[in-house]
């Protein structure tokens, strides 16, 4: 049984629509990539799955259950939003950031408890960031920002964490250390729903990936066979080679001819 | 021909030199004005006031639209003439073609200290044709001599003469009954402003000139170097030190609340229940604005001041005042309302 | 929440409470007052009926409940303006923000030209503050509400048009008595602050304050954004329109019981940001307890330098902006 169900989803704003009778699964565990470029609506969905938007028409189903009947709190409990580092305004603790994640246990009048801040704590720990507890989160490097916000999402209990764009902002080796992560998460059982541009980084982490283009699916399906050549050109518009280089490890190439100087 | 027409221009020419004159206004200004005054301007209400107890029928336009309690005091005509605008010293201005369409014969200002906005108003007129006279407000005993200037520059010199008299009557009684009084009898009174009774007006204020006229003693004495347009605050401490012995207010609520307020229980004026409420219809008769019923309100305060040394059938006296200057006369229950009894 | 800076902070507010107890126009020696308080509250001593009855007027009656006033009044403006900045990101804005402060001041002129009895200002500029931000919520609310941008706007929009109301309200007073009257009440005035007003305005005070101190922790949420915030699990809307309603309440009464008074809430959030750090369940108890010192030492020079009495809202300007800019370079580091 999937965990998360998404059924002819649809989405607009004023005249435009956005998402048109989307469906897909969700299955417990592992990664499932949203690939697409600019404007596909990989985003919009993020929002309908995690309950911040409500569709048109359709649903989007947790354990056979509404999201739309799912009181916030109760959601927050179960899945979890790990959103794109931005620039931020108040120079919190890096610990208080990710004790805010205890936030969907706690009544409205209480205080946060030991139990909360151990949780906390061993959340950082995981994510291999305890040195960091104590620094200003806008002091920090944009790498240790976004392990942050996945710790925040650890700390809050849920299982499933929906990432938009978790490499954007990030230098070259922090990306890849991010992606290091997720794979090592995702192969303790947590579930991850994440968009991305890369093609590299869809095929690394996930072991699905779905293909969007203004705002419907082109391709559904387990990451080595979706991902392709033909397909990605049909996405993109532009054309690109793959390789396998060892067992596991494929890359992708984007075909730049520097100069024309015979037509093929 | 040409010689007829010529000794006609000529003749009426002199007709209307004739007909203007040269004055010497009380800030020692020559204005040329003309012979006879029908329509006068005054810039602000005091002036305007002046102008209503010599002849209201010369008033073109007055500063602001009367109140239905002040027009209940005073002579029906006045409520027909238009608001024109006036000088309130807190900006609000004069509209000048509005001024112009009623076509004033002359305007009237009292001219206190040199303010900014006389000069540019005065040229404005000067350019428009029509003469600006001063006039010396400044200090009650100002009044007498302010009066017979006007009667003489608008030709009611009979009227002016009696309301002249009537001021000199009532400084030279007052000043004679006050100066009998020994030092240690004169009382020290504080004048409270404003709805929480703590803005007052210091001791060489013309705001309270009343006081000294009346042989009282004004409390707040100001920072010398720190002269103000008026109503300075003073704390609730400063009014314990000061310990007046009577107080005196215009301020309806401030009044109703010292019965309930604890804090003002402690001072003398409070214990003794020396608290005056100055009447204030139509005019206040003792500041807030100047004006002649502070002639009123002189011989009104010395009296209650000091009821053995001035006896005054206050009552008498008010409805006096009122038909001589203001030109109505109020009922028993009339003047025991001004009186706020 | 951090426990050591608030015990600090309120051991300081102590010290200065108790000294401004001791300070006053009126001659009177710290003795008098020790031996006072001795024998109110523990029966001790013997004082004559005249003296106690002066020494009650004069400490129980005008200088405990202006005391009070400056603290609370100082309290209030700082808790508003600590949680306006962190719900509108935006470490700029004041409690004004969306026009309580121009509303109230319409209230108080339109009683003081209108109304006969002290209370019914009172009411009036207590209404005005409440309808200010009622039509601010109303202007955001005809396009969509969960923007604070759209909020922002809206204050600024009622908040324009009350300051243009109170001008024309200014225009039909009598220029002698009323006029004057306004505009020395709208630059702050802390005399008016007695013991049954204390208690009237002070205890829904004090329950605002409580209230925005226990939002603390939705604040820090709500300060990272709306989506992560409903994502965790936070109802925005609610936590947004229970701040907004404690913050107007409590400030709408500071200017009933004193006029208005700006600055405070602008200023001392920041100073506080410095010592204790942006996190609000810190933050917001500390901004009451150092807003409530600040003015009441800034209150101590007004009703002191001279024998007039400086309004209150001059000296906050005239203090706290030097004082200010002096911080500024440093403050920058509780924001970024």
């Amino acid at each position: 049984m999937a965990l998360i169900r998404v059924e002819g989803l649809s989405f607009g704003y004023h005249r435009k629509t956005v998402l048109d009778t989307i469906s897909l699964s969700i299955d417990e565990g592992g990664g499932m990539a949203l690939l697409g470029p600019n404007g596909s609506g990989k985003t919009t969905l993020l929002k309908l799955v995690l309950g911040l938007l409500k569709p048109a028409c359709g649903n989007v189903l947790l354990n056979g259950r509404n999201i739309n009947s799912i009181p916030h709190k109760e959601l927050a409990r179960l899945i979890a939003y790990v959103p794109q580092i931005h620039k931020e305004t108040f120079g919190y603790l890096v610990f208080d950031v990710v004790l805010m994640g205890r936030m969907p246990h706690k009544p409205f009048f209480s205080r946060y408890g030991e139990a909360d801040r151990r949780i906390a704590r061993d959340a950082l720990e995981k994510l291999g960031i305890a040195d960091l507890a104590e620094r200003p989160y806008t002091e920090v490097s944009g790498g240790e920002r976004q392990l942050a916000l996945i710790a925040r999402a650890m700390a809050q209990g849920a299982r499933t964490f929906v990432m938009d764009e978790p490499t954007n902002g990030l230098d070259y080796g922090n990306q890849i250390r991010l992606l290091e992560r997720l794979k090592k998460l995702s192969r303790e059982g947590f579930t991850f729903v994440f968009s991305t541009h890369h093609p590299d980084h869809a095929m690394s982490v996930a072991d699905r990936v779905v293909m969007m283009r203004n705002g419907v699916i082109l391709h559904d399906g387990p990451a080595e066979e979706t991902v392709t050549s033909s397909s990605l050109e049909e996405l993109y518009g532009v054309d690109v080679r793959l390789f396998t280089v060892e067992k596991n490890v494929h890359v992708c190439v984007p075909a730049v001819r520097l100069c024309r100087k015979t037509e093929s | 021909m040409r010689m007829f027409l010529l000794t006609l221009l000529f003749a009426l020419s002199c007709a209307t030199i004739v007909e203007a004159r040269q004055i010497t206004d009380m800030a020692g200004r020559t204005v040329t004005v003309p012979d006879t005054i029908h329509r006068v301007f005054t810039g602000s209400p005091p002036a305007t006031y002046m102008l209503y107890a010599l002849d209201p029928t010369l008033l073109v336009g007055v500063n602001y639209k009367f109140r239905d309690e002040e027009l209940r005091f005073m002579r029906p005509e006045i409520a027909r003439i238009p608001v024109v605008g006036g000088f309130f010293g807190q900006g609000k201005s004069i509209n000048m073609e509005v001024l112009l369409q009623h076509k004033p014969d002359v305007v009237v200002i009292w001219s206190t200290l040199g303010q900014k906005y006389d000069e540019q108003f005065v040229e404005k007129l000067h350019k428009a044709g029509i003469p600006t006279v001063f006039v010396n407000l400044d200090r009650l005993e100002n009044y007498p001599e302010a009066f017979l200037f006007l009667g003489n520059l608008l030709d009611r010199k009979e009227r002016a003469r009696k309301l002249a008299d009537y001021s000199r009557d009532t400084f030279k009684s007052v000043s004679r009954a006050v100066a009998a009084i020994p030092e240690k009898e004169r009382r020290r009174i504080y004048y409270a402003e404003g709805p929480d009774g703590l803005s007052t007006e210091r001791e060489s204020s013309w705001h309270a000139e009343l006081i000294p006229l009346a042989g009282g003693h004004n409390v707040h004495k100001g920072v010398q170097q720190l002269e103000s347009g008026g109503m300075e605050k003073v704390s609730m401490e400063q009014v314990l030190i000061y310990d007046p012995e009577t107080i005196i207010t215009h301020d309806r609520i401030f009044y109703d609340s010292l019965a309930k307020d604890r804090r003002w229980q402690g001072i003398r004026a409070v214990k003794n229940k020396q608290i005056y409420l100055i009447p204030r219809i139509p005019f206040n008769w003792f500041d807030r604005p100047p004006s002649f019923m502070r002639l009123l309100g002189l011989k009104w305060l010395t009296n209650q001041m000091y009821p053995k040394r001035y006896p005054l059938n206050i009552h008498a006296e008010t409805k006096q005042f009122y038909k001589l200057f203001l030109g109505v006369e109020p009922s028993d229950n009339d003047v025991r309302e001004i009186l706020n009894r | 929440m951090k426990l050591f800076p608030l015990v600090l902070l309120a051991l300081i507010l102590l010290a200065v409470v108790l000294i401004s107890l001791s300070l006053g126009k009126y001659p009177l020696p710290v003795a008098d007052i020790a031996s006072f308080l001795l024998y109110k509250l523990f029966g001790r001593g013997v004082i004559e009926a005249e003296r106690l009855r002066l020494l009650e007027n004069l400490i129980l009656e005008i200088r405990l409940p202006r005391i009070m006033a400056a603290s609370l009044i100082g309290a209030a403006l700082s808790v508003s303006g600590a949680a306006y900045q962190a719900m509108f990101i935006n470490p700029l804005v004041s409690p004004g923000l969306l026009g309580v402060l121009a509303g109230a001041s319409f209230g108080a002129a339109l009683g003081i030209v209108f109304l006969k009895t002290w209370y019914a200002v009172q009411i009036a500029t207590f209404l005005g503050g409440i309808a200010a931000v009622a039509i601010a919520l109303g202007i955001a609310r005809v396009y969509r509400i969960n923007t604070t941008i759209m909020l922002v706007l809206g204050g600024i929009i009622s908040g324009a048009f009350f300051t243009s109301l109170l001008s024309l309200v200014k225009y039909v007073s009598d220029p002698y008595n009323q006029l004057p009257a306004i505009v020395y009440w709208l630059m702050g005035n802390m005399a008016m602050a007695d013991r049954s007003m204390i208690i009237t305005a002070g205890i829904p005070i004090c329950l605002g304050i409580l209230c925005l101190a226990f939002m603390g922790r939705h604040l820090n949420v709500l300060s990272m954004g709306d989506e992560e915030a409903r994502a965790l699990g936070v109802n925005v809307m609610l936590v947004r329109i229970t701040v907004i309603i404690c913050a107007t309440l409590i400030s709408a009464l500071t200017v009933v019981m004193a006029g208005v008074i700006g600055w405070v809430g602008l200023i001392i959030p920041h100073i506080t940001r410095m010592i204790t750090g942006p996190d609000n369940e810190t933050l917001i108890p500390a901004s009451a307890l150092m807003g409530a010192a600040y003015l009441l030492i800034v209150d101590d020079i007004s009703r002191l330098a001279f024998n007039f009495e400086i309004p209150i809202g001059i000296v906050t300007a005239l203090v706290g902006i030097p004082f200010f800019l002096v911080v500024l370079k440093n403050a920058r580091k509780g924001w970024h």
